[in-house]
């Protein structure tokens, strides 16, 4: 009456006459098992740039008159130790790692910031890309290895003498183009 | 007629005899059994595709289970900052028995997100970390203490860029493992 199974235990509870309804689904349960598992992806597009920071800041109420120069290369300072009061606008970029890309600067004259009354040409756009030195004809770019690039703009604004103190507004635009 | 009778009482005494015969007599037999661990697997890590960039023309990408880097097919498909990996599974059961891994069939399984579906298929699985086996059914056995480890790996095809809208995508899949 009783068997020694070679095989494993569906066959044995069924050759011991253990093969009632119950019986057999135990039997079933423990032969197989299935585990479940997600799967998951992100698809990127393939850049994406983000402006953080705008161009500018207050020049208060300090006589100011000439060419003020927003260095973008200049490192973060407590405001009294800054040459200039204002800031670089700053960007952010992702894509693919290593992808090449371009950097187009805003030109003589396109960018003039416009107030009640007057208004404050800017010029000499330049560029710091990870912190390097400004240029004003940045070239060799290269996302880094997690493909993330950060760069920062600055520029020259010319503040007419006894300008009245308001809030100037404009824009400029950076090109970013990948290769 | 009478003679019958008296002889069917005969036969039924002799019979009687003969059982007194055998009271002291002793049978032995052996019973025997074999008991088996239920098996057991255990998802323990996901499969995931990471960050990947669409290309201009579809294309795909291949995870594979045993190691080996991503791979990619298609103009412009690229991997981005998070790296891809397999899933992976531990299993219990009896010692050295031999198993079978079953993976999803091709068309089986797809990835849902914001743009079209993303359809996994070529599922392969690395059993201990041994060399990649292509599904989806494959042969395997558990080590000597009763225990053992999987993974697996797919392959996904996705569309051009302009179609392949950016986001998430996620879907899931079952593998079953079942004593040979």
């Amino acid at each position: 009456m009783f068997r020694t199974c070679g095989s494993l235990p569906v066959a044995c509870l069924c050759a011991a006459g253990l093969a009632s309804a119950p019986a057999s689904a135990q039997a079933s349960a423990q032969a197989f098992l299935v585990a479940s598992a997600n799967a998951a992806v992100t698809i990127l597009s393939a850049t994406a740039a983000a402006q953080t920071e705008d161009l500018g800041g207050d020049l208060g109420a300090a006589n100011v008159e000439g060419e003020v120069v927003v260095d973008p290369a200049a490192r973060e300072a407590p405001a009294s130790a800054r040459k200039s009061p204002l800031r670089p606008a700053a960007y952010s970029l992702a894509g693919r790692k290593g992808a090449a890309f371009a950097l187009t600067l805003p030109g003589p004259g396109d960018c003039v910031l416009a107030g009640p009354l007057a208004t404050i040409p800017i010029t000499g756009f330049k560029v710091s890309v990870g912190g390097a030195a400004a240029t004003a004809t940045p070239g060799g770019l290269t996302l880094d290895p997690k493909g993330l690039k950060d760069f920062k703009v600055g520029a020259s604004l010319q503040v007419a003498k006894g300008l009245p103190r308001s809030a100037y507004i404009g824009k400029f635009k950076v090109t970013m183009s990948f290769n | 007629m009478n003679t019958r009778i008296i002889s069917l009482g005969i036969t039924v005494l002799l019979g009687s005899v003969a059982a007194f015969g055998q009271t002291t007599a002793t049978a032995s037999a052996n019973a025997t059994t074999a008991i088996y661990v239920p098996i057991t697997v255990t998802k323990t890590a996901d499969l995931s595709f990471g960050d990947v960039f669409a290309g201009s023309t579809s294309g795909t990408v291949t995870v594979d289970p045993a190691g080996a880097a991503t791979a990619t097919t298609g103009t412009g498909v690229s991997l981005g900052v998070h790296a891809a990996a397999p899933a992976a599974y531990t299993m219990t059961g009896k010692d050295s028995a031999s198993f079978s891994l079953t993976l999803p069939a091709n068309g089986s399984v797809s990835m849902t997100g914001p743009g079209p579906a993303i359809p996994l298929t070529a599922f392969t699985a690395a059993v201990g970390g041994g060399a990649t086996t292509a599904g989806p059914t494959l042969t395997a056995a558990l080590a000597s203490g009763g225990t053992q480890t999987f993974k697996v790996g797919a392959t996904m095809t996705i569309a051009a860029s302009a179609t392949q809208t950016q986001g998430s995508y996620t879907g899931s899949f079952n593998v079953t493992v079942t004593y040979n």
